[in-house]
């Protein structure tokens, strides 16, 4: 009985259990029903015996009856030994009707104690083995005697019999079972074994179109219906899933998208905030920046935390510091636009002046969700601004010069004019005269073409004629024009020049000019009895032209600037020799027209000073070709 | 046997009355220990002319008056013994009348026993009772030969008694097959049986 006959094995197959089933049950129902037949026919048969020997008492004490009426023992004995036809009676006994033993039968063979006095009561009595029977004998009413019966009751032999015949048939029956549950069987387990099919292949193939095709209208049927109900509900389901995870799919891949071509926009606005110095600024509704460029960053030398934290605050110059502050929590509390210069103590020491300037940012409901701008490195617009304004100071600077230089030789020209027109003025005072104006106007005519020069060189008007021609006559023809200044001034002037010839592949005008205002502004600014030298070098590069003087010199911060425009020594209105301060300026201009270059030189005011012209190697002719 | 069966069966209604008299005539025909060495012959004959009723069916119309006569002849201790012994039973449901043979010319009894006392000629007797349904019992040898239906005799001190059934059979009289079965001898029957 372990595991009920393997019906609750889970190795055992459906059909193994279905044998079982049918045979456990064949055999339930056959002991169950042979016990009760058996039970049933025990109780029939105890019944039918007693009533059976019932029977042949009152029989035999009818038959008696007589025999004991007329006292006739012989008739009585003889009809007791009719009893000898029935095995099953083994002993019958008449009492006469005082209670005294009239005549008894014992069967053959048999030891049966027989009682000794009638027994009191009527009836049928089984007990155990034995089926005992008292039966009054009486005729016409009248009480004659007592007949007693003993018979067997073979209950044992019974049930044997019964035993019997009931294997018999249980075998038979539960061969037929079995033969019959193994057809019955494939009925039951080929819908079963089709539905395992379908399934394993809908495991292996992930097919959920696939059906158990419907057997019947039993269970097996009804589980058939509600698979393939069950796989619809899963057909449809992963369907739809499957359309939900392409929806999700498309849906992360627009998200991915969106957040690379945000990420991209972020880094557009990044390499934006980068490009511009010092990048953006982003803060919060509370006016906290959020974030600031790493440009803004590298030049407070700050984090973001710190700069987060008001650190930005802290790097105001000190001047600058509450206004700025306070202006910061008004343009927070009233939601303004912002705009405002202030400068900024960076990490190299300096103070860097930065235009911040921004608005606020609105949510959808419009409220303000923070700030957005950019700071403008403005350092490099205020050095514009001043060098601007430092131009238009020179500009009027060099106005007045003009005015003053334009004037300064209309009054010896007056006293010249005055003079000629004088009736009493002598020869030599008109010769006089007339050379003061020559000179004058000599004078006035230089400067103007100085200044004509200029004009086109700054305009690009201007074009060289070249030529080629030494050195020497260029340098000839510049002290032409300075010589008689030099000698006015009463320099003592030197040349230092190659031995061998040097030609130049150049304008000769235009280099003699500028080597005449090098003359010129030596003997200019060197006190009356000095010293100027011209020295020519060639070297690598090509031919260095140097013009040194004895006289007042340059400082080292003026050395830088000499070359300008309008950029006259401060002290040039007080001294006599006056000027407009253009010569340096179209000296570089010139020479920069053939390429070269022009270089100052001083070891300090009052200690002289070397001017030099570099002409580059393309303005040399070499001997050969020349 | 049916029919005996189903008579015993009809005879239950009245069982109650008939058990009481029967122990009442247990009380004198049935013999105790001590009353068996005196066995009183005449009440063991008076108990059997009583029992022969029982075996007997005698036709509607052998009765007059509705009552069942017996008279005995010649045996008045039997007679006193029936008198007592049916005082208050009945016989075919009817009440039973003992009488004297005096009286014989008015009488037409169902039972006629005849004893040993009986001086007279007992051919003669039962001639003029013959082809009548009367049961004829006597007690003599010969009785049967002279007419008689049952005769009782003696065998081992005991009271047997032979029959005869033929003139029962001419008298309208049927007798019970069982009572043949116990007579010691049947006259005309299939032998003689001897004890």
């Amino acid at each position: 009985m372990k595991h009920l006959f393997g019906l609750s094995d889970p190795r055992r197959s459906v059909r193994g259990k279905l044998g079982a089933a049918v045979m456990l049950t064949a055999i339930v129902v056959l002991v169950t029903s042979g016990a009760a037949m058996l039970i049933h026919d025990l109780s029939v048969y105890r019944r039918s015996w007693a009533a059976d020997i019932g029977t042949e008492a009152n029989l035999l004490a009818l038959t008696v009856g007589p025999a004991l009426a007329f006292d006739d023992r012989a008739t009585a004995r003889r009809n007791l030994e009719a009893l000898r036809s029935r095995p099953a009676v083994l002993a019958a006994v008449l009492f006469a009707a005082d209670g005294s033993l009239y005549a008894s039968y014992v069967r053959e063979g048999r030891a049966v104690r027989l009682p000794e006095a009638p027994p009191a009561v009527d009836g049928v009595k089984i007990d155990g083995s034995r089926v005992q029977v008292s039966q009054p004998v009486e005729f016409n009413n009248e009480y004659l005697g007592r007949l007693y019966v003993q018979a067997r009751y073979d209950v044992a032999g019974r049930v044997w019999a019964y035993l019997g015949i009931f294997s018999v048939i249980a075998l038979v029956s539960l061969v037929a079972a079995l033969l019959l549950s193994a057809v019955l069987q494939r009925l039951l387990t080929a819908p079963i074994e089709a539905i395992g099919a379908v399934a394993l292949r809908i495991i292996r193939e992930k097919d959920y179109s696939l059906r158990v095709h419907p057997t019947g209208r039993d269970e097996i049927g009804v589980v058939v219906q509600a698979l393939n109900r069950m796989l619809g509900e899963i057909e449809q389901r992963t369907r739809a899933m499957e359309l939900t995870n392409e929806t999700l799919r498309q849906e992360m891949q627009e998200r991915q998208q969106a957040e690379t071509r945000r990420r991209e926009t972020e880094g557009v606005y990044r390499a934006i905030g980068e490009s511009i110095d010092y990048g953006v600024w982003i803060t919060d509704a509370q006016g906290r920046l959020t974030y600031v460029s790493e440009s803004f960053l590298r030049l407070l030398g700050q984090t973001q935390e710190q700069v987060s934290n008001m650190g930005w605050a802290s790097a105001l110059h000190p001047d600058d510091r509450d206004a700025t502050i306070a202006a910061w929590v008004d343009t927070v509390r009233g939601g303004d636009s912002w705009y405002r210069e202030h400068r900024i103590l960076g990490v190299d020491g300096k103070y860097h002046a930065v235009l911040a300037q921004g608005v606020p940012i609105r949510g959808d409901d419009g409220h303000i969700i923070g700030w957005a701008g950019i700071n403008l490195d403005i350092g490099r617009l205020k050095e514009t601004e001043e060098a601007l304004r430092e131009a238009d100071r020179r500009k009027d600077e060099f106005l007045a010069t003009l005015a003053h230089e334009l004037r300064n030789p209309l009054a010896p020209i007056r006293h010249a004019t005055l003079i000629l027109e004088s009736p009493v003025a002598s020869p030599e005072q008109r010769q006089w005269g007339r050379a003061v104006i020559a000179r004058q106007v000599q004078h006035m005519a230089l400067l103007l073409d100085d200044l004509l020069d200029v004009s086109r060189i700054t305009r690009g008007r201007l074009e060289l004629k070249r030529e080629v021609v030494s050195i020497e006559s260029l340098i000839n023809a510049a002290l032409e024009t300075a010589r008689p200044l030099i000698e006015s001034r009463q320099h003592q002037l030197t040349l230092d020049v190659p031995k061998e010839p040097v030609l130049l592949d150049v304008d000769p005008l235009r280099v003699s000019q500028a080597l005449s205002n090098l003359l010129t502004n030596a003997a200019k600014y060197t006190d009356p009895g000095g010293s100027i030298e011209v020295g020519v070098r060639r070297d690598a590069g090509g031919l260095g032209i140097s013009v040194r003087d004895t006289g007042i010199g340059l400082s080292a911060a003026a050395i830088p600037r000499v070359f300008e425009m309008f950029s006259q020594m401060e002290s040039a209105l007080e001294r006599s020799q006056g000027g407009l301060g253009i010569g340096l300026a179209l000296v570089r201009g010139l020479i920069a027209l053939h390429g070269g270059t022009v270089s100052a030189h001083s070891e300090g005011q009052g200690k002289g000073s070397t001017f030099t012209i570099h002409l580059p190697a393309s303005t040399l002719v070499s001997r050969a070709a020349g | 046997v049916a029919s005996v069966a189903v008579s015993v069966r009809s005879q239950r209604c009245v069982r109650a009355l008939a058990s009481l008299l029967v122990l009442l005539a247990l009380c004198v025909v049935a013999p105790t220990p001590r009353a068996a060495e005196a066995y009183r012959e005449e009440a063991v004959k008076a108990a059997f002319l009583h029992r022969f009723t029982g075996f007997v069916e005698w036709p509607e119309t052998a009765f007059e008056g509705g009552v069942f006569r017996i008279a005995v002849l010649g045996a008045p201790e039997v007679r006193d013994e029936l008198q007592r012994l049916l005082a208050d039973k009945s016989i075919k449901g009817r009440p039973v009348s003992v009488t004297s043979v005096a009286d014989r010319s008015s009488s037409k009894p169902q039972l006629l026993y005849v004893g040993r006392g009986y001086s007279g000629s007992l051919p003669r007797l039962l001639a003029e009772h013959r082809g009548r349904p009367v049961l004829i019992v006597t007690d003599q040898p010969g009785g049967l030969e002279a007419g008689g239906i049952i005769n009782f005799l003696l065998v081992n001190q005991r009271v047997r008694f032979e029959m005869s059934p033929a003139p029962a059979q001419s008298a309208g009289l049927h007798i019970s097959s069982q009572l043949l079965a116990v007579a010691v001898r049947v006259l005309g029957g299939r032998g003689e049986r001897s004890q």
